[in-house]
């Protein structure tokens, strides 16, 4: 389970963030189950699963039982959930490069950074592009890896920043009874 | 039927009576509910923690408990055919029922073994740390009397070092919120019954200055607004969902948090007045409820919906009543934009909730590019979990990101239309939290922009800031208060000087 339990960082307001996982749950990407159909999934679930999108569920360990877990993993399925003072973090993979605002007075950074792509094309996709922003995708599809492509952009390219896509579950900030 | 057992090395003796005499019970309760509040106020003197009800709510509570235990009691005798025995504790807070079963701890097998054999119990399961729980062979009035034998047993036999007690199921009271404490409005105005006269944000006097303007508009950040509301659908001028791409901003299910947002800054009730009915109101929806008291937020969508806040809905506010995990870049450089391009270069007022864990604020109200905004109450109190409304499960977050406090204690706005939403009407009059707080300070940046548009988003700033009531004794910033709380007449006259 060590992939899971792996600590990943990236780059925000200029200071090293760390995203820490949250060692109760796993992240199951419904996109990638294949045959199996997300109502069987759940049914061997066998309890509450939270969906916090079309295709994205977060589930405690403890419910995916061995032969599952296997089944997940083999599937490339499972996905790590982070953890930060309450708030649940599934990384999506998709990276966001933008000039740092202000934006800098040179646009060079960007094209620069363009020819970066280009060389590195087996690691990273182009997914979408418009002025002062490409947005893009690790190749591997996997979420973390976002996180660490963010964390390598910004280091390499001091003028522009480099943010991987976080999926949150925060607490509301109403307080009812 | 008494049982007395050890618990806490105190000897406890509780008096188990038969559903049958409830109904006369729940009256004697009642008759005795006097006595029992002067009981329970002595006893609240002594811990001050629980505040000692009424005599009308002794009935009341008396009656709750007694609704609960009968479905109890259903539940309870469908599976066990007993003639359930209850006890309601003497501050009607609690209601134990006495079961069949007892549970045992630091016990040998071989003493299991005896009450097995001797007085019949079998083991229903082992738990953790050596609990069993045992259940008597009878029903009724007998089971008691055998759980009362095994428990003397125990503590012949075994002495100190084991604990034998009933095993009870209990339902307990649960006081509502001190709903009680604040009066409808006191945000606007605050006469000081409860609280302190003038605690509030000055509103009535503000309004003989300005209502806001059809001009200035305020965009809410959230889970949605409902833009057919009666009280909100004149006001609002554009819209957009982020979450599901619909067609319109409007929440989900319960989903009513973003509703009461709006209300706060623009309701056109008369009842429920938002702060700055005359503003104009822009709806952008950002997340969704989890079904689980959270949200599910998209960074990329966020920071996109607050691209098209100022860019394409021209929102000279934006009031975000939301917030937690990490930082990230890309809001923080729309948040930037923002406010460095909005407005046409003066820039956007971005606004932000400080967060509800009573620590310290969460991102993205700890950037010093946004207005962060705390949680006070009737008292001109911090909102802590020990302040004196009484709502001791939250705190308003505080540190060096604070910049001022506004009410965000039991505010009065609007709620989903319909039976949707927090109450089953259009209004709720709860609405707690920095979420509360956050867009009283939008609509009086809204209010500052209507009487002098052309002012920057730093002087904005720096007017809502130095015109707050000062809630630090020495008059400076501090980081529990921050200027202090908002007082929108103060900030409208310093804007017009």
């Amino acid at each position: 389970m060590e992939s899971f339990d792996r600590i990943y960082h990236y780059q925000a307001g200029g200071k090293q963030m760390t995203l820490r996982p949250d060692e109760g749950y796993f992240g199951i990407d419904a996109s990638q189950l294949g045959d199996m159909r997300l109502s069987d999934l759940e049914k061997r679930l066998g309890g509450p699963c939270q969906r916090v999108s079309d295709k994205l569920l977060i589930v405690a360990r403890e419910q995916v039982d061995d032969e599952l877990l296997k089944e997940l993993q083999g599937l490339n399925a499972l996905l790590p959930v982070f953890e930060d003072s309450g708030t649940q973090i599934v990384v999506m993979p998709e990276v966001r490069v933008e000039e740092k605002a202000p934006p800098s007075s040179s646009p060079a950074g960007l094209e620069h950074f363009g020819k970066w792509l280009d060389d590195h094309g087996d690691e990273v996709q182009v997914v979408a592009q418009k002025p002062g922003r490409f947005t893009l995708a690790p190749v591997s599809g996997y979420g973390p890896d976002a996180a660490a492509l963010a964390d390598r952009i910004a280091t390499e390219f001091h003028s522009l920043s480099a943010s991987p896509r976080l999926l949150r579950v925060v607490p509301k900030l109403a307080s009812s009874s | 039927m008494n049982l007395s057992y050890k618990s806490a090395a105190k000897q406890q003796s509780i008096q188990f009576t038969s559903i049958s005499n409830i109904t006369a019970t729940a009256a004697a309760s009642a008759a005795r509910a006097p006595a029992m509040a002067r009981k329970a106020s002595a006893s609240a003197a002594r811990e001050p923690a629980r505040p000692p009800l009424k005599a009308t709510e002794i009935h009341t509570a008396v009656n709750a408990v007694k609704s609960d235990f009968l479905k109890l009691h259903d539940a309870w005798n469908s599976i066990h055919e007993t003639d359930t025995r209850y006890h309601l504790t003497e501050n009607s807070h609690t209601l134990l029922i006495a079961t069949d079963s007892m549970t045992v701890q630091g016990v040998t097998k071989k003493h299991i073994k005896e009450l097995r054999d001797k007085l019949g119990f079998e083991t229903v399961r082992e738990g953790r740390n050596g609990k069993v729980l045992l259940r008597a062979p009878e029903t009724n009035l007998e089971a008691l009397k055998l759980i009362q034998k095994a428990i003397n047993r125990i503590k012949r036999n075994v002495g100190a070092a084991a604990t034998a007690h009933p095993h009870f199921v209990r339902s307990f009271y649960r006081p509502k919120p001190s709903n009680a404490g604040g009066t409808l409005l006191w945000n606007h105005n605050n006469t000081g019954q409860p609280g302190i006269s003038g605690a509030d944000v000055a509103a009535q006097a503000a309004w003989l200055i300005s209502k806001g303007s059809k001009d200035i508009r305020v965009a809410v950040l959230d889970e949605g607004v409902d833009s057919l509301h009666p009280a909100l659908k004149t006001r609002i001028v554009d819209e957009k969902d982020f979450v599901d791409g619909n067609a319109h901003a409007r929440p989900d299910h319960d989903d009513a948090h973003g509703t009461a947002c709006a209300g706060i800054i623009c309701s056109q009730d008369p009842k429920y007045p938002g702060l700055a009915p005359e503003c104009s109101l822009v709806g952008a929806r950002i997340a969704k409820g989890d079904g689980n008291h959270g949200w599910i937020i998209d960074d990329f969508n966020t920071a996109d919906a607050i691209d098209w806040c100022w860019e394409e809905a021209n929102a000279d506010v934006l009031s975000n009543s939301w917030g937690g995990g990490p930082a990230v870049d890309v809001i923080i450089n729309a948040i930037a934009r923002a406010r460095t391009k909005g407005r046409g270069g003066k820039g956007s007022v971005v606004v932000f909730a400080a967060g509800n864990t009573n620590t310290e604020v969460h991102f993205p109200g700890n950037l010093d590019t946004v207005l962060t905004v705390g949680a006070s109450n009737w008292f001109d109190e911090r909102k802590s979990k020990v302040s004196k409304d009484g709502e001791n499960w939250w705190g308003s977050c505080f540190g060096d990101p604070l910049d001022l406090l506004a009410p965000g204690v039991c505010i009065a706005t609007t709620d989903i239309s319909g039976s949707r939403g927090y109450e089953t009407g259009n209004f709720t009059e709860t609405f707690n939290g920095t979420s509360a707080a956050t867009p009283h300070v939008a609509a009086a940046a809204a209010m500052v922009l209507a009487v002098k548009p052309e002012l920057k988003v730093d002087k904005v700033e720096e007017i809502l800031k130095a015109s707050c009531d000062r809630l630090n004794a020495n008059g400076e910033w501090h980081q529990e208060y921050g200027s202090g709380r908002l007082n929108i007449f103060s900030a409208l006259r310093l804007a017009m000087r």
